[in-house]
């Protein structure tokens, strides 16, 4: 490579460096893609039955909007209700 | 790099994850000492080739024994909120189970959390004990949150007066497996299912007690017993009999109970 002209060099090192960019972003890809699959299955941690809900995320207390939660519920199930309900668990 | 290609990546992904939750691989109470071992063979991604490993490795699993728990000076206040339904009968294969309706509005409330009331179904005999005590049968209430937060009821059952819900799902549920009977028009009040002080309870941080014995449960087991006839007994048991999952390690968790001895 040292033999080679400084613009071909230049081109080489170009090349490789983009193709190393690309390799990182596919792994980074990948990565994301994992989690992302992982967090959907993973359950989600069970309510402290002792002093309270502290727990419970903000967006998913049911304190004054009841109406509301149960009607989104009523419209869409999670994918572990239409689990369960073909499945016994 | 495009977006294009990270959501078409990620996508698949997804759906492969999705896919391997609810295309499960068959399980039988049998060989429930493997059920962590099952393999999809459809899979090729290391933990989604195993769906069922919690099973195996998961340290807060269900069943437990209830015996020598502790009353808790503050626990949750527990509220069926539970109203009439025109039900689906459903023989799971793995349970005689009944199904709610879409938009069923029955829930249960936990402090200040509702649990919308999915399904109920039957085990004989019982995956709870107490003591060592096994009863006839028991009954869990699933409740699933839209964020997927999961609460269940456990009802004990035993031997004494006939329930006549009972006897009305035992009526109408199919004696093939994996079939519906969701047409009959009949209207059950899961209510009439509970005992009449539903207050006293067990409860504890436990599973599903089926593949995929996902954890994260709260659990809540009535303290007083249903009763149920011989008669029913053998009839449910002509349909399923030893669908319960043995009871598994505390594993350091404390169950706490709002007991009236």
């Amino acid at each position: 490579m040292s033999r080679l002209p400084v613009f071909l060099r230049l081109n080489v090192l170009l090349l490789y460096k983009k193709q190393e960019h690309i390799m990182m972003t596919q792994k980074i890809i990948f990565a994301l893609g994992l989690s992302l699959s992982l967090s959907c299955l993973a359950a989600p941690p069970a309510a402290d039955p002792v002093n309270g809900n502290q727990s419970t995320p903000p967006s998913s207390q049911a304190t004054d909007n009841s109406k509301d939660n149960q009607q989104q519920t009523a419209e869409k199930k999670p994918s572990m209700a239409e689990y369960c309900k073909e499945h016994t668990c | 790099m495009n977006v294009k290609t990270f959501f078409t990546s990620t996508a698949v992904i997804f759906s492969l994850a999705t896919s391997a939750v609810l295309a499960a691989p068959h399980w039988t109470h049998e060989e429930q000492n493997e059920w962590g071992a099952i393999s999809d063979d459809t899979q090729t991604i290391a933990p989604l080739m195993y769906p069922y490993a919690e099973c195996s490795i998961g340290q807060h699993q269900s069943p437990v024994d209830l015996a020598g728990e502790s009353n808790a000076k503050q626990l949750n206040t527990l509220q069926t909120q539970y109203v009439t339904d025109k039900s689906d009968f459903y023989n799971s294969g793995h349970a005689v189970q009944v199904n709610t309706s879409v938009g069923y509005k029955g829930q249960l409330k936990i402090g200040n959390d509702l649990y919308p009331l999915i399904q109920y179904h039957f085990h004989a005999p019982s995956e709870h004990v107490i003591g060592k005590k096994t009863f006839p049968a028991e009954l869990h209430f699933v409740h699933i949150r839209e964020d997927g937060r999961m609460a269940v009821v456990g009802v004990l059952l035993q031997k004494g007066a006939a329930n006549a819900t009972i006897q009305t799902i035992l009526d109408n549920v199919s004696p093939n497996a994996a079939e519906h009977n969701p047409d009959t028009g009949i209207e059950i009040n899961p209510n009439t299912l509970l005992p009449h002080n539903a207050s006293f309870f067990y409860t504890y941080a436990g599973s599903l007690t089926t593949p995929p014995c996902s954890e994260g449960v709260s659990w809540y087991v009535l303290a007083k017993p249903v009763t149920v006839s011989d008669a029913q007994l053998s009839q449910l048991k002509a349909l399923y009999s030893d669908n319960t999952r043995l009871p598994q390690n505390l594993n350091g968790r404390v169950v706490t109970g709002k007991i009236n001895k």
